[in-house]
């Protein structure tokens, strides 16, 4: 694709792309992301939607954090198991609210440095 | 501890495992780019893949992470130091050594703890590479191919990042030129690099890699509206194929873009006027997935995901499956 067709103005989010050069060599250029320029906003609307399902859900007690920051991060449950170092069916346990209610600390500082959020946080989701 | 910091150029690049080799080499004075270090390694491919590791069936377009550096080092004859660490406490004291030794090293990393990069674009992803050049007591210095600018991240968090478990976990792995070779002859490794990603690309015999992928995909795409939890996350995964193919470090239309830069710097090098005509061919199979990419931007964003919209998209996908098999097929030809 030629260089002008190619280039997108957004300073938000840039990244290197190939393009055809005027004099018809391919080289890298650096052009804005075509996504985030025009979908942004729909991408938030999307996470707020789900946030706001889960935190219901949170409430009323059919899931736990667990279960709520998987989805919200976008991990696979098999991925998720690996990294705390736990079966796939213990995990499935963990996203029950009375289980996740009697968690050790130890366990709980685990899934509170894969999330990236204090353990106060985990436990309680705003 | 007193703060050491190597003066190194940062650049952006396309991708992070192509860029980070192609800066290292680029810093111990081998003058190659990045398309080049792309196709001498073999790097384009496609699979289609759905395991419970992910959140939803997804596609790759290049080969496996780590490698590209296997390949360069095998293909160009560059020494890599690489290596893997059961403690992190270990692979730590490992990292800050080699700065304090001069060597900008490039670190594998889980992309979600890089947090200078926006939220919109930070997942757990295993794989992700940056250069370390710089170390004091609390923070690292860190060029990332994706961010426009040198970086700090906390000590901590790289811990984190270079020691998260599960899928392709990275276990601390670290790496920096040990040597390069005083003279190269980029001929052999370019057609050598040629020769495989064609092999990969049509004679794998596994249905979910290469071409034969790319018509799984088409396939499968039909099934998504049963998998989705509801038509938000339809949406969101629809519009993932643009991401995919674009913003997560492909140089564009999946990677094609910089496969076509490759083949017209391998047509000039190699002096094989042929290659530079694959070239534009690949230019113009990247286009098409381009366009694939923005009609999937769009149906996602007008939650128009029917059945028939879906099926369209499909038969871009099994279009592009035949245009693949057809141009390998024929650069195969042209290298054997």
């Amino acid at each position: 694709m030629k260089e002008k067709d190619l280039y997108i103005e957004n300073k938000k989010q840039e990244m290197i792309l190939f393009a055809e050069k005027d004099d018809e060599t391919y080289d890298a250029i650096q052009s804005g992301s075509y996504v985030v320029k025009h979908f942004l906003s729909d991408f938030y609307l999307k996470k707020e939607n789900l946030e706001k399902a889960l935190r219901a859900d949170l409430i009323k007690g059919t899931i736990s954090p667990v279960f709520y920051y998987m989805l919200i991060q976008d991990m696979g449950p098999g991925d998720l198991a690996k990294r705390v170092g736990i079966s796939k069916r213990k995990l499935r346990k963990h996203f029950r609210s009375d289980v996740f209610a009697k968690m050790d600390d130890v366990t709980l500082q685990k899934y509170a440095v894969i999330f990236g959020v204090s353990v106060a946080k985990l436990k309680n989701v705003e | 501890m007193t703060s050491f910091e190597i003066p190194f150029e940062h650049k952006m690049a396309a991708h992070c495992e192509t860029g980070t080799v192609t800066a290292l080499l680029n810093h111990a004075g081998m003058q190659l780019t990045e398309p080049l270090v792309f196709g001498i390694a073999g790097g384009i491919f496609f699979g289609y893949l759905k395991s419970s590791d992910l959140p939803f069936p997804m596609f790759i377009l290049r080969s496996r992470p780590g490698n590209i550096r296997k390949k360069i080092s095998k293909r160009l004859g560059v020494k890599f130091y690489e290596k893997r660490f059961r403690s992190p406490q270990e692979g730590e004291a490992a990292l800050d050594e080699a700065i304090r030794q001069g060597h900008p090293t490039a670190a594998q990393v889980d992309f979600f703890y890089m947090d200078y990069m926006p939220d919109w674009q930070r997942v757990h992803f295993n794989a992700h590479y940056v250069i370390v050049f710089g170390v004091n007591e609390s923070n690292y210095l860190v060029s990332d191919s994706y961010y426009k600018q040198k970086s700090v991240i906390d000590r901590q968090k790289m811990l984190t990042a270079r020691f998260a478990g599960g899928m392709m976990a990275p276990k601390g792995n670290m790496f920096y030129t040990d040597r390069i070779p005083e003279k190269i002859d980029l001929e052999k490794p370019i057609l050598t690099g040629i020769k495989r990603a064609s092999f990969n690309m049509t004679r794998l015999p596994i249905p979910f890699l290469g071409v034969k992928g790319i018509r799984m995909f088409a396939k499968k795409l039909n099934e998504w509206p049963s998998i989705a939890r509801d038509i938000e996350d339809l949406s969101d995964r629809v519009m993932k194929i643009n991401i995919f193919l674009e913003d997560q470090g492909t140089g564009g239309g999946g990677f094609r873009y910089m496969y076509a830069t490759f083949l017209q710097q391998a047509a000039v090098i190699t002096k094989d006027d042929r290659l530079k005509t694959m070239s534009k061919e690949m230019m113009e199979i990247g286009d098409k997935w381009r366009n694939i990419s923005y009609f999937a931007a769009k149906i996602g964003k007008n939650r128009d995901l029917g059945p028939e919209r879906i099926k369209e998209l499909s038969v871009m996908i099994y279009a592009q499956a035949d245009e693949e098999q057809k141009f390998f097929h024929e650069l195969y030809k042209l290298v054997k």
